[in-house]
């Protein structure tokens, strides 16, 4: 019975055609006849944000959050990132490339898109040009170059 | 455990939906009226807690999407004009090819053959047209992003209508009542009866054009031609010595020989011929289907209403969305993910073997002058642009490789349009699930192959309820009034 609550909580809490994401941690089904704006059948997936990772290396904090706070499953979406050194003052981190990537292992295949990084400064980075086309096991890779040495952060995803 | 899945399959889910005053949270939610009549103890939804969620997503079809990029798109006038012009033979090299030659708006928009015939034959299946307004990319490789920029493509097309756009639009200014249609829209037509600013057959060849493969064949063999002559003392063939070299095709120059105002203004009007076609095009709905009567009854707490499909069409869906795990790839209401996958697919005959798939579509698509942010689209900077503007450098394929993906098809009508795959390799439903259920006969796996794909544990009578589940989603009651060809003037 606890999908049961979160089937009604997630179409409770959703006008059709509102658009907003749902709240709680789980898949919805869209709205009848209404999908989500920009793809037809684009449904949402909602998670605990801002995510925290160490990178590999312990260098740095690395943040990350869908800018909608939930990721539209077949549907466009950006990512702020933001970074900081892994020490007691967490300084900043600028100038960084930030590549981001989505992978599916049971797949063998990753995104069919190519997300690129726009610095906005103090450590924050706008990363656009995300579609999961699928839902199911996603594993989230966050590499930062900073002066040429690279570092990577890893997290997944269950949608 | 294959009895106990079926049994499940079958059992009454009281625990999820058989509750009426669950259904009717839901349905006020949604401001859907649970059915009167449905009685507490009566109604149940005849599928497992799980699958009940995912069954949701997969219908309604929505409405039509707006496509901004074509500002003609929902234009009446514009969609009836594109009717003419999707029946129009006019709009071919030799006039015996139209649109709906091979989309057979009577035959579920496709032409029952394992591989589409043009003016020569090609090398991949028709795709039928049913909810085609819905895609996000289009043809088998998704080499065009918008309606409208498909529609073009076939024109021009050496192998299919093999025509070039001045002529297109020469036979539209040349046929009373195509020209009046065409003006009633889009406004007067350049003088394209002088054919010394507007000569027969030109067109830009782009150098990906498959005029420069034909050229190149046909080089081929007269230069085998010349050498068997020259050995045997024969009278050479005339000018054989000249094919194969700096090849000018005679479209491309007859194309230079216009003024950039004149090409712009053939162009133009060609734009417009396939943004008449996509809104034609949008009329192509399919939403009512007995599965879509069979959802519409879970949300509804309709117990009759569940009859729509038969138990062993339950039974499918139940596959469909859970253990056969169709619904990866096949998912949202059109049961596509719009998007590119290798599923290893076998060779037939006629077909190529290593076919790059999306791989020579995303070269294909940049190198289009008719994309969604081209100067001939209609918003440019509008939400299309972000499809393309984190496209890859290259598909799923390996460096140097090609991907072999192609587009996951709508599911929508699949029964009726036979055979299947991108090369119409099967000829049956029945096929197509056997071969994902076996992988009998799937292609050595490449790097790009979706490695989910397994055999399946599921026996005759499994694979005979997923054809069901497939032939459950049906409707054809699209008004032919609405698309078949005009009456004969």
């Amino acid at each position: 019975m606890a999908f049961l609550g979160a089937v009604l909580a997630l179409v409770g809490c959703r006008a059709p055609g509102d658009g907003s994401a749902p709240d709680a941690a789980s898949t919805a089904d869209p709205p009848a006849g209404s999908p989500l704006p920009g793809e037809p059948d684009a449904h949402a997936f909602a998670f605990d944000t801002p995510r925290e990772l160490v990178t590999r290396d312990g260098a740095y904090v690395v943040t990350w959050q869908p800018t909608e706070d939930s990721i539209p499953i077949n549907d466009h979406f950006e990512v702020d990132v933001t970074l900081a050194r892994n020490d007691e003052r967490r300084a900043p981190v600028t100038g960084a490339d930030v590549i981001m990537t989505c992978y599916m292992p049971d797949h063998g295949h990753g995104m069919l898109r190519e997300p690129r990084s726009e610095e906005l400064g103090d450590g924050r980075y706008r990363v656009r040009g995300f579609l999961l086309h699928m839902d199911g096991f996603w594993t989230v890779s966050i590499s930062l170059v900073v002066d040429g040495v690279a570092s990577t952060a890893d997290d997944e995803l269950r949608l | 455990m294959k009895a106990s899945r079926r049994e499940r399959a079958e059992r009454t889910a009281a625990a999820l939906l058989g509750a009426a005053s669950l259904l009717g949270a839901i349905g006020a939610c949604r401001s859907v009226e649970p059915a009167e009549s449905a009685d507490v103890d009566a109604f149940s939804a005849p599928i497992s807690d799980a699958a009940v969620r995912r069954v949701l997503t997969l219908s309604p079809v929505p409405d039509v999407p707006a496509d901004p990029t074509n500002r003609f798109a929902d234009d009446e006038a514009a969609a009836e004009l594109g009717r003419h012009l999707f029946h129009s033979r006019a709009l071919s090299k030799d006039g015996d090819v139209s649109c709906a030659r091979c989309h057979d708006p009577r035959d579920s928009f496709v032409d029952g053959e394992r591989l589409a015939q043009g003016v020569l034959p090609l090398e991949r299946h028709t795709m039928d047209l049913w909810n085609v307004a819905h895609q996000r990319w289009f043809l088998w490789d998704g080499r065009a992003d918008s309606l409208w920029a498909q529609a073009l493509i076939p024109l021009e097309d050496p192998l299919e209508h093999a025509t070039t756009r001045t002529d297109v639009a020469r036979a539209i200014h040349g046929d009373p009542e195509l020209r009046r249609l065409y003006e009633a829209t889009f406004g007067s037509m350049p003088p394209l009866d002088d054919e010394e600013r507007f000569p027969r057959a030109s067109r830009p060849v782009p150098p990906n054009d498959r005029a420069h493969h034909l050229a190149a064949e046909h080089a081929a063999e007269a230069r085998a031609e010349y050498a068997a002559a020259s050995e045997a003392g024969e009278e050479l063939p005339h000018h054989a010595h000249l094919y194969g070299s700096g090849f000018y095709h005679p479209h491309q120059r007859a194309w230079d020989g216009m003024t950039e105002a004149d090409r712009d203004a053939v162009t133009g009007v060609f734009v417009n011929v396939g943004k008449a076609l996509a809104a034609f095009q949008r009329r192509f709905r399919s939403a009512d289907s007995a599965f879509d009567r069979f959802v519409a009854a879970v949300r509804a707490g309709d117990a009759e209403g569940l009859a729509a499909l038969s138990p062993s069409a339950v039974r499918g869906l139940e596959l469909f969305v859970g253990e056969a795990q169709c619904i990866v790839c096949h998912h949202g209401p059109l049961l596509t993910d719009y998007e590119f996958h290798d599923t290893r697919v076998p060779a037939v005959e006629g077909a190529p073997v290593d076919d790059p798939g999306r791989s020579r579509g995303l070269e294909s698509l940049r190198a289009s002058e008719f994309g969604v942010t081209s100067r001939w689209s209609d918003d440019p900077d509008g939400p299309a642009r972000v499809k393309v503007d984190y496209l890859p450098t290259r598909a799923h394929g390996h460096a140097g490789g090609d991907s072999g993906e192609f587009k996951t098809p709508s599911l929508r009508n699949v029964a009726l349009t036979p055979p299947y795959m991108h090369n119409g390799a099967f000829e049956t439903l029945d096929e197509v699930v056997a071969f994902y259920v076996t992988r009998e006969s799937a292609r050595p796996s490449g790097r790009s192959g979706e490695r989910i794909l397994r055999p399946l544990p599921l026996d005759e009578q499994d694979r005979r309820d997923l054809v069901a589940f497939l032939e459950s989603l049906t409707d054809d009651s699209l008004d032919l009034a609405l698309v078949r060809a005009p009456a004969p003037r």
